[in-house]
């Protein structure tokens, strides 16, 4: 084997670069804010410099994307790269900006070209495949909202970036593909068979059984409260012994709930996006969310927190829908106390050291409690084998703050045989559902002027409005109540938004005496009813 | 000027490296002043004046890149090496070249599976 005798031709591999720049998004919480990834080539020895305040996933970066680009036929430079992720002060984590960076260091190449301009979303894998990451909704979101229209996704995120209106999502399977669309010299290769392996079926919501009112028997009370409570949004204590059917109440009530408007269920989407991990999300979600932690629930499990990553908690996964606290007296009043905050402001706000976080939470809360720990002490209490100390303490640990919030406090009472065995089905989630519709849209035309929507969005003042106002019979009542401190300041003006609701409900102008009445006894006749 | 795959020590291989990168700087429009020169701090594969500069150059040669690419395998110990050893050079030949700005370079020469025999420059490293 004889090489050629001549004396090869010496290659000046210091070729003419220019900065490449491409855009990522860089998600704090559900905020996104727009990143510049920046490549430039330079004379130092060959290597790979990364800045701006990248963790330890994107660090590792670097080599997967060496990797993916040699194994998509497109060398990088065999020059110096620095890569610089601007704005410099933010933290940037995970694989997210592995498209982006690549696209940078092509550009500055001069590999591909018009590559300045679209927003870059997805990771590599070692062979070349674009594979989505968390929080690609939220960051779409944020892209827009910047102004940026041109989203470039992986295959698999694609019906999740669609999601956002205004964004004009391309998506491909494999790297080659994304740098054929932008000029570079290379044949598109889709390497089907890796990325089918690594999404193997789209996994179908598993189909449970619809839940239906129908199944309830009896508890007139308790359903005429839920169905208020799905009118207004208003929030709701289920009290009574245990297996008189609080828990069912409490799941059938998104099935009469309105259905979420489109921001409240892109927001909800954007949750599901950060917290689910990858593939979570495909479509807008049609009906309000139900979640319902289990009262060995922490803080952080309940409003959202961890260590770098900051993750969404069950009140923001609730956002739009129903938080139930099933046997609320359990879980630690610290936990109870944390849903204060968003149960007045709608949001949830985390400090952090470097940075605070928010997450949407405007959830309708739902508790469903035992009267007392032996559970039997209802009605006139004679089965309860509790001491008047236990029943106080147990009834301590929902505090006075948390249940001043709870507009609808109704006893779920044992069924009679006669109730259960009833041969005639109680009204549909259907039927009920119809009527919410109704009293919601009369609420919406009323308060479409105001900026609100519902009627437990609805601020004390507005009350004085001439449209808005109720007839004089029932302030009275109202303004007794108060005189007598059965209820106090913020309780008169959530008397007076669940007054609203059953009047819209009962397709009433406005709300009289029989409307307040109701929704004082709601309101009182857990707190103030005791047997001892 | 040949090398034979199959039977060369990684001296040869060196030095034939070597070889080709001082007829191809040569042809390039290297003034070439000295070949292995010895200095305290170290070996300098090549001395070349090039364009008013006085270059220290490191030749890196590789059979095939299994191992790498050579101008990658280049460390930057090695290039403070060979910056120290040509500063010794300079020190040696004065007053020649007091006032030459120096610099670095680095040529990396590929021998593939076929014989064929490339050669890579990278100019300025710092």
């Amino acid at each position: 084997m004889e090489p050629s005798q001549k004396s090869p031709v010496i290659f000046n591999v210091s070729s003419e670069t220019r900065i490449g720049r491409t855009y990522s998004v860089a998600l704090t919480g559900m905020k996104g804010q727009m990143v510049t990834v920046e490549a430039d080539i330079g004379n130092a020895l060959p290597g790979f410099t990364l800045l701006g305040l990248p963790d330890q996933s994107l660090q590792e970066a670097k080599d997967r994307i060496r990797a993916a680009a040699r194994n998509s036929g497109l060398d990088l430079t065999r020059r110096h790269l620095t890569v610089n992720l601007t704005p410099a002060s933010i933290h940037k984590r995970g694989s997210v900006f592995d498209l982006a960076i690549i696209m940078a260091a092509w550009g500055a190449d001069y590999v591909v070209q018009r590559e300045t301009g679209s927003v870059f979303l997805a990771a590599l894998g070692l062979d070349g495949a674009l594979q989505s990451a968390p929080g690609i909704l939220p960051a779409v979101m944020a892209a827009v909202d910047a102004g940026f229209r041109e989203i470039v996704v992986a295959k698999s995120s694609e019906a999740e970036a669609q999601m956002v209106p205004g964004a004009k999502v391309h998506a491909y399977r494999h790297l080659t593909e994304v740098a054929h669309e932008f000029g570079a010299p290379v044949e598109p290769t889709s390497n089907s068979y890796s990325t089918a392996a690594m999404h193997p079926v789209i996994n179908e919501d598993p189909q449970e059984p619809p839940l239906d009112l129908a199944e309830i028997h009896g508890q007139h009370e308790a359903r005429w409260a839920l169905e208020i409570a799905a009118a207004g949004g208003h929030n709701l204590l289920l009290q009574g012994p245990p297996g008189a059917g609080k828990t069912m109440l409490a799941q059938r009530l998104p099935t009469i709930m309105p259905p979420m408007d489109t921001a409240t269920a892109l927001e909800q989407a954007a949750i599901q996006s950060l917290s689910e991990g990858r593939d979570a999300v495909s479509a807008l979600p049609a009906r309000p969310p139900f979640e319902a932690p289990h009262h060995a629930a922490t803080v952080s499990a309940l409003i959202g927190g961890g260590s770098g990553i900051v993750r969404p908690g069950a009140v923001s996964r609730a956002h739009g829908g129903v938080l139930f606290l099933d046997e609320a007296a359990e879980f630690k009043r610290p936990v109870l106390d944390t849903l204060r905050q968003p149960l007045e402001t709608g949001k949830v706000v985390l400090h952090r050291a470097r940075h605070t976080v928010e997450f949407p939470a405007t959830f309708q809360l739902v508790m469903a409690t035992n009267p007392c720990p032996c559970g039997h002490g209802y009605g006139t209490g004679k089965a309860c084998r509790c001491t008047s100390l236990q029943r106080r303490r147990y009834a301590a640990k929902l505090s006075g703050p948390l249940l001043d919030r709870v507009d609808l406090q109704v006893s779920v009472e044992p069924l009679t045989s006669h109730q259960l065995v009833a041969q005639r089905p109680a009204e549909s989630s259907a039927n009920v559902a119809g009527r919410v519709a109704r009293a919601v849209a009369r609420a919406q035309g009323r308060l479409e002027s105001y900026g609100f929507r519902r009627n437990h969005q609805v601020p004390l003042s507005l009350f004085t409005e001439p449209s808005l106002s109720m007839t004089d019979t029932g302030r009275r009542i109202l303004e007794e109540a108060l005189d007598a401190q059965q209820i106090s300041a913020r309780g008169y003006g959530r008397i007076m938004r669940v007054a609203w609701t059953i009047a819209d409900l009962l397709e009433a102008e406005r709300p009289t005496a029989e409307h307040v009445d109701m929704a004082l006894y709601l309101r009182l006749n857990t707190s103030g009813g005791g047997h001892d | 000027m040949s090398i034979n795959r199959s039977q060369c020590s990684l001296q040869a291989l060196g030095t034939y490296g070597e070889d080709t990168a001082i007829d191809a700087l040569a042809a390039a429009g290297y003034q070439i002043l000295e070949q292995n020169w010895q200095a305290d701090a170290g070996e300098v594969d090549v001395i070349a004046y090039h364009r008013h500069h006085l270059v220290a150059i490191e030749v890196k040669t590789r059979l095939g890149t299994g191992f790498g690419d050579p101008l990658g395998s280049v460390t930057q110990r090695q290039l403070r090496r060979v910056q120290r050893g040509l500063l010794d050079y300079k020190q040696s030949v004065y007053p020649k070249y007091a006032h030459t700005p120096i610099r670095v370079d680095i040529v990396g020469v590929l021998v593939d599976s076929h014989g064929d025999v490339t050669a890579e420059l990278l100019q300025d490293v710092s």
